[in-house]
């Protein structure tokens, strides 16, 4: 039942911060033509990414998969390690996801099932990696998808005027 | 044509009253800060911009990132100078700012004005410049009065700020212009030398002068309206109107005799033919032909007495009106000298 809910980011209220390019993230969700993911992203000046993703409508989210590249270019980059997940609330920084409480947290890369309860009503989702698989200095993620359903409300954006 | 937040942080401590920068580095760096916001806004149409001021109490914002140029330019104008500057938590307030903004979108960005010496410890603007870069946000700082002073802090600043060469430093010794200045450096051109810069920049110059005539309740110099064609027009047809009223006035003044031998060669020799009879009543008349009126009666007194003053209007505008005048004027002369003889 659960799909990719992918399409229902609102791409201009997300933000990802600490990556070598700011908008790399949006490749990283977008698939490629051959069904592989089309970009990286990769973290910059230290091993932590906080990825903020906001929904256009409210999802049920069920699982999230999170994968890093197989073959790495630099010796200095690595998979993820610790990830923290966050259900709503305001945009955050740095200095406070270190404080907040995570509504889960996420041990390596792979698919994730996410607890039922806490994810039952999802506008934002924010991500933050914690740490690396390998210690090393910076992370470098190769797909981020979030599976799961919108719930039934109305979508005023696809409202077609009569 | 970058897509950014800008936070205007100006430096309002007690040592900008010093007038090394004239009027005074106060005004100096408002001005340059009026224009920079201009220039900001009219880069990106989604652009907006925020003002906030370092000393005082604490570093206070007092502009949220707006597209409303006019209130920039208000809270620009109202800053008070008060205390010192404290750069740390000046520059973390404005990040907060940044950060909340409406469209995620937007490149965050603070430009700081700093004229007075700074008292943080160099480990400490290194600390918070390495938080400001992880966060993406880009910070350029505009050094004058204390330039020297302040180079070892600064440059350390921003070289723990910098991510793909998006922040600058511009250093502006004493005497100089701030906003002439700052018009050619990076933090002007963020696109690179000459992309419209020119052009971006004389824009935002006179919309921010328009803006700052508006404040201080001055209509503005006739020079300044000529870039209005229409206010020009109007004006220029009321002058005329009124120079017409007088010649009227003055034809029936001097006698009826001459103000019928009027009437009748504009009769005889217009084009307007109309109302021939209602020429000697001007408040009769349309505008068009109280025009046509004083056009034919300023004509024929200049042709009366060769060496008047020219009449107001400029004849290559209508070269049909000239043509009709012309020829309303030979008549006229040929009536005149058939009635002498």
């Amino acid at each position: 039942m659960a799909r990719d809910v992918g399409d229902l980011i609102d791409v201009d209220a997300s933000e990802c911060l600490n990556a070598t390019d700011p908008r790399a993230w949006t490749s990283v969700l977008a698939r490629g033509t051959l069904g592989e993911p089309a970009g990286a992203l990769a973290s910059d000046d230290d091993h932590e990414l906080l990825i903020r993703l906001v929904f256009v409508v409210p999802v049920r989210a069920r699982a999230l998969v999170i994968r890093s590249p197989t073959t790495r270019a630099d010796a200095d980059v690595s998979g993820v390690g610790t990830v923290r997940v966050f259900v709503n609330g305001q945009a955050m920084g740095f200095e406070n996801v270190a404080r907040r409480k995570p509504a889960q947290t996420l041990e390596g890369a792979g698919e994730h099932a996410l607890d039922a309860t806490a994810f039952d009503r999802v506008r934002a989702l924010t991500i933050f990696v914690e740490s690396n698989d390998k210690g090393t200095a910076r992370t470098v993620i190769s797909e981020i998808r979030v599976f799961g359903d919108a719930l039934a409300s109305t979508d005023v954006a696809a409202l077609k005027p009569c | 044509m970058v897509l950014e937040a800008t936070i205007l942080c100006l430096d309002n401590s007690e040592h900008v009253r010093n007038s090394d920068y004239a009027p005074s580095r106060l005004q100096a760096e408002a001005d340059a800060a009026n224009l920079l916001a201009g220039a900001k806004t009219q880069a990106n149409p989604e652009n907006s911009v925020g003002v906030m001021s370092l000393a005082g109490r604490a570093p206070r914002v007092l502009t949220t990132p707006t597209q409303d140029l006019g209130s920039v330019l208000s809270s620009v104008h109202g800053v008070k100078i008060e205390g010192e500057i404290n750069v740390v938590s000046g520059v973390q307030v404005a990040h907060l700012a940044l950060k909340h903004r409406q469209n995620k979108h937007q490149r965050m960005r603070i430009v700081m004005f700093i004229g007075s010496p700074i008292s943080a410890e160099e480990e400490e603007l290194r600390a918070v410049g390495k938080k400001l870069r992880k966060c993406n946000v880009a910070v350029d700082v505009v050094s004058f009065g204390d330039v020297e002073a302040n180079k070892p802090k600064l440059e350390a600043f921003m070289s723990s700020v910098n991510k793909n060469n998006n922040s600058n430093l511009v250093e502006i010794e004493a005497g100089a212009n701030l906003a002439d200045v700052l018009c050619g450096t990076a933090i002007f051109n963020q696109d690179g030398p000459a992309v419209g810069s020119g052009f971006a920049a004389a824009a935002a110059a006179a919309q921010s002068q328009a803006a700052m005539g508006g404040f201080s309740g001055e209509g503005g110099d006739m020079g300044d309206m000529g870039d209005d064609p229409a206010l020009m027009m109007a004006l220029r047809i009321s002058l005329e109107e009124e120079r017409a009223r007088q010649a009227a006035m003055e034809a029936r003044g001097e006698g009826s005799t001459e103000a019928a031998a009027e009437a009748s060669t504009e009769g005889a020799g217009s084009v307007d033919t109309s109302q021939p009879a209602h020429a000697a009543d001007p408040m009769m008349l349309d505008d068009d032909a109280l025009l046509q009126q004083a056009l034919a009666l300023s004509m024929g007194q200049e042709g009366a007495q060769e060496g008047a003053p020219a009449p107001a209007i400029d004849e290559e505008d209508d070269p049909e009106l000239a043509a009709a005048l012309a020829m309303s004027l030979r008549e006229h002369t040929e009536n005149a000298d058939g009635d002498t003889a």
